[in-house]
Parts: structure tokens; sequence; C-alpha cells
């Protein structure tokens, strides 16, 4: 009776360890698939945002071209861009509200090389990089170039 | 909803109707002129954009629309967000074509209906809405009509549109009383700068904090811009000046209107003087935009 006692106790501890095993199994896997997940979600969040702040750069008053108060789409007046970086380091609080810890720089290619940076605010880390081209008038001389804005968004 | 409003805000001249679950969206303006709208205890700040809504949004629809404020160059676009389930009734004799035309402008999804002054309490009906805006022209707001007397004080608001200028009233039992004091204007409850946009502005805002609020933030964009566009103005006079002799000529046709214009904005913002008179220095700058365009030289915007 004893030995049956005995037999009966040792095949619920082993009922009970296999249950907290997989239990435990259980759990770790729920926290790793969680991780994905929210990795996943915040890898979107960041692009997302990265994608709202180049909408914003290239749809910017501040910096479109515009003729006769016509606003031309993926146009970037260079003077505008010029008179910008001089006023937004003042004005950071209120520019970072509109882009928040980003770099965007203006690129030109063609016909001639040349870069402008119409807000700096990046923090360390990795970041979203979109580029986007553009057109970039240069008022004075009545002429057009290639280009492209780089946006670069810290996530 | 983030994205929603930044998507809506971008292009101008476009209406949305969004399908949204049955939720309440709160749209406030702080102290502060930061503005910022709360679904069920989240809040998101909108520091920057401008959004004229009701205080309250709510039903299975929202309803945005974007339009750009010039002045005389591109600003900003003002977003307007309303639901179905609100009635903008707009008071105003057969004769008012202004108020006809404002009323059709609206988006066809805004629920909007025009009637005279003496057809209020007859024609007017109650349909369940949350919320009823007035909107008055040249007619004072006085008693509230027979159907909305039973809907609450914050239910019903009033407008009333004249000689450029927009006065606030709001529901105090019975009949309409005015607002207090604005920001711009020394008289009780009425303010300024009356463009149709801004007119929009006070026709879908709360009260006239919410308006003034939304008002502030334009000024604050408008000083930026304005700041950008007056030393692309003086680099263009200067470096004119010393271009070749053809395009020397444009030089002295840039007369640094928009500085002026910049520097009363300024005044306007920080000690609070000479914003009547910002919109009466607007026509100058197009004048001079106007002659740079007939002689071919490069424009102010």
């Amino acid at each position: 009776m004893k030995s049956k006692a005995q037999i009966k106790m040792f095949e619920t501890l082993a009922i009970l360890f296999i249950f907290f095993m997989l239990l435990t199994f259980g759990i770790i896997f729920y926290g790793r698939v969680q991780k994905t997940t929210i990795s996943q979600e915040t890898q979107e969040i960041v692009i997302l945002n990265a994608i709202q702040v180049s909408e914003r750069a290239s749809f910017l008053p501040d910096v479109q071209c515009s003729f006769d108060n016509i606003p031309v789409d993926d146009c970037i007046d260079v003077e505008k861009v010029q008179a910008l970086s001089n006023i937004y380091l003042d004005n950071l609080a209120y520019y970072y509200n509109i882009f928040g810890f980003s770099e965007i720089l203006i690129n030109q290619t063609y016909p001639d090389a040349g870069a402008w940076v119409i807000y700096s605010n990046p923090t360390p880390g990795s970041f979203q990089r979109i580029q986007l081209p553009v057109s970039i008038y240069h008022p004075i001389q009545d002429t057009y170039a290639l280009g492209f804005i780089d946006v670069r968004v810290q996530g | 909803m983030d994205a929603i409003l930044t998507g809506a805000g971008l292009s101008s001249g476009t209406i949305n109707v969004i399908q949204i679950p049955k939720i309440e969206i709160a749209f406030t303006c702080d102290e502060d002129d930061i503005s910022s709208f709360g679904i069920g205890g989240f809040e998101e700040r909108l520091p920057v954009e401008v959004v004229f809504a009701p205080n309250l949004v709510k039903g299975r629809e929202i309803i945005t629309w974007a339009l750009s404020f010039s002045a005389p160059f591109k600003v900003m676009n003002f977003l307007y967000v309303t639901s179905p389930e609100v009635r903008y009734v707009f008071v105003a004799s057969p004769s008012n074509t202004f108020a006809q035309k404002i009323k059709d402008n609206m988006p066809e999804e805004v629920f909007t209906e025009i009637m005279a002054p003496n057809e209020l309490d007859s024609k007017l009906r109650d349909l369940n809405n949350y919320k009823i805006k007035f909107i008055f022209f040249k007619n004072n707001p006085e008693q509230i009509p027979i159907s909305a007397k039973t809907l609450s004080d914050d239910a019903i608001k009033a407008i009333k549109v004249d000689n450029g200028k927009v006065t606030f009233y709001k529901k105090v039992g019975n009949t309409f009383q005015l607002e207090g004091q604005s920001y711009f204007m020394k008289n009780q409850a009425e303010s300024v700068w009356l463009d149709e946009e801004t007119l929009y502005g006070a026709i879908f805002s709360e009260d006239l904090a919410a308006y003034e609020c939304n008002l502030r933030k334009m000024l604050k964009r408008l000083d930026f811009v304005t700041q950008i566009y007056a030393q692309r103005e003086t680099t263009l006079k200067s470096q004119l000046a010393s271009a070749d002799s053809y395009q020397a000529r444009c030089s002295p046709f840039y007369s640094e209107t928009i500085n002026y214009f910049q520097n009363t904005i300024e005044d306007c913002i920080t000690i609070g003087k000479g914003c009547d008179a910002l919109p009466s220095l607007i026509p100058p700058i197009e004048r001079d935009n106007e002659d740079l365009k007939q002689k071919s030289c490069p424009l102010l915007y």
C-alpha cells in the first residue's frame, strides 16, 4: 500500500513537472513572438513618421516654388531654402513641431552639384531615410536644376 | 488619426469623408495656443496645424476639408473638421447672395441649410442633431428658435457676419448672448481678418476662444513664412542690382513691402499693435508682384 501511494505521488509530481515545463516554453515562445511584433510595429511607426516628415518638407510653403501664388509640386526654391536655413535655428522649437528629430537636405545633382540644409536637428542613433526627386529653382538666374530631397528621420 | 489629419491637410481644396468607429473626438485649444484632439482619454497635440472644428466631433463619419490660406502668398492650409451630425443654419434674407455663396461653397457632405430670419421658428425642425451652429448675416441673433430651445446651451452656438467682422454668440437660456472680449479688437467679441478661409474657420469653430487660438497659430506661421519671403526679396534686390544690365533693371521694383508687412506682424504678435492694419498691407505686395510680372522680373511670390 505504501509503495502504491508513492507511485501515485511520483505520477502527480511528474504531471506537474511536465505541466510547468510546457507553461514555461509557452511563456518564452509568446514573449519572443510579442517582441517581434512590437519591433515590426515600431518600425512601421518610424516609416510612417518618416513619410509624414518628407511630405511636410515637400509641401511646405517655406520652400516650395510658387509663381503668382500658384504652388508648383516637386519644386524647391533655392532662395527660400537659404532664407529658411537662416531662420530655423532661432526658431528651432517651432520647426521641431513640424520636422521633429530629423535632417532635411536638398542635394542638387544636375547640371551642377550643390547642397543646402533645410533643417538639421538629428540625434545619435539609427534613422529612416527617404529621398524624393525634385526640381530646384534658382530665381535670380530663372533656371531649373535637378536634385532630390534627402530626409533622415530618427527612429 | 494623426496621419489622417496630416494627409488631409496637405492638398488644398480637398474634401475627405472618413469612416470611423462610433467614437467621440474632442478638439481643444489651450491658453498656450496648442490645440489638440483626444480620443478616449488619449490626446495628440497639434502645435502647428490650424484645425477649425467643433469641440466634439462624433458619429460614424468625419468630414475634413482643406483650404489654402494666402496673405498674399500661401501661408498654410486650414483644415476644417466636422461631422455630418452637426447642423449649420445660415440665416439671411433671400437677396443676400454672399450668404448663399458661402453656403454653396461648403462641402455637400456637411449638413447646411439657409433660411430667412423670420422663417426660423416656422421652418427649423428638430432633426436630433447634437450640435447646431447658426450663421447670421447682418441680423443680430436674439431669440433661440423654438425647435432648438430644448437643446443644451453647449449644443447651440451662433456667429454674425457683417462688414468684414464676425461676432460670436452663445446660448444662455432662450436667448443668444455675446461671448467674451476679443484678442484683436477692443469691441466686444468681434474678431477681424475676415476673408473666406477665416470666415469658414469662424463657422466651423466651437467658439470665439477656439477661433482666435487658431488665428494666433496662423499669425505665428505667417510670421515665419513672411520672414522667408522678406529675406528672399532682399536677396533678389541686392543680387539683381549687381547682375547684368538686363536683370539689374528689375532691382528698383523690389520696394521692401514684405519687410514692412513682416515688421507689423511681429508687432501684432509681441505687443498686440497693428493687428487690424495687417489686411491692408497685402494689396501693396500684390501690386509690386504684378509690376514685376509685367516686367518679366523674378516674382516676389
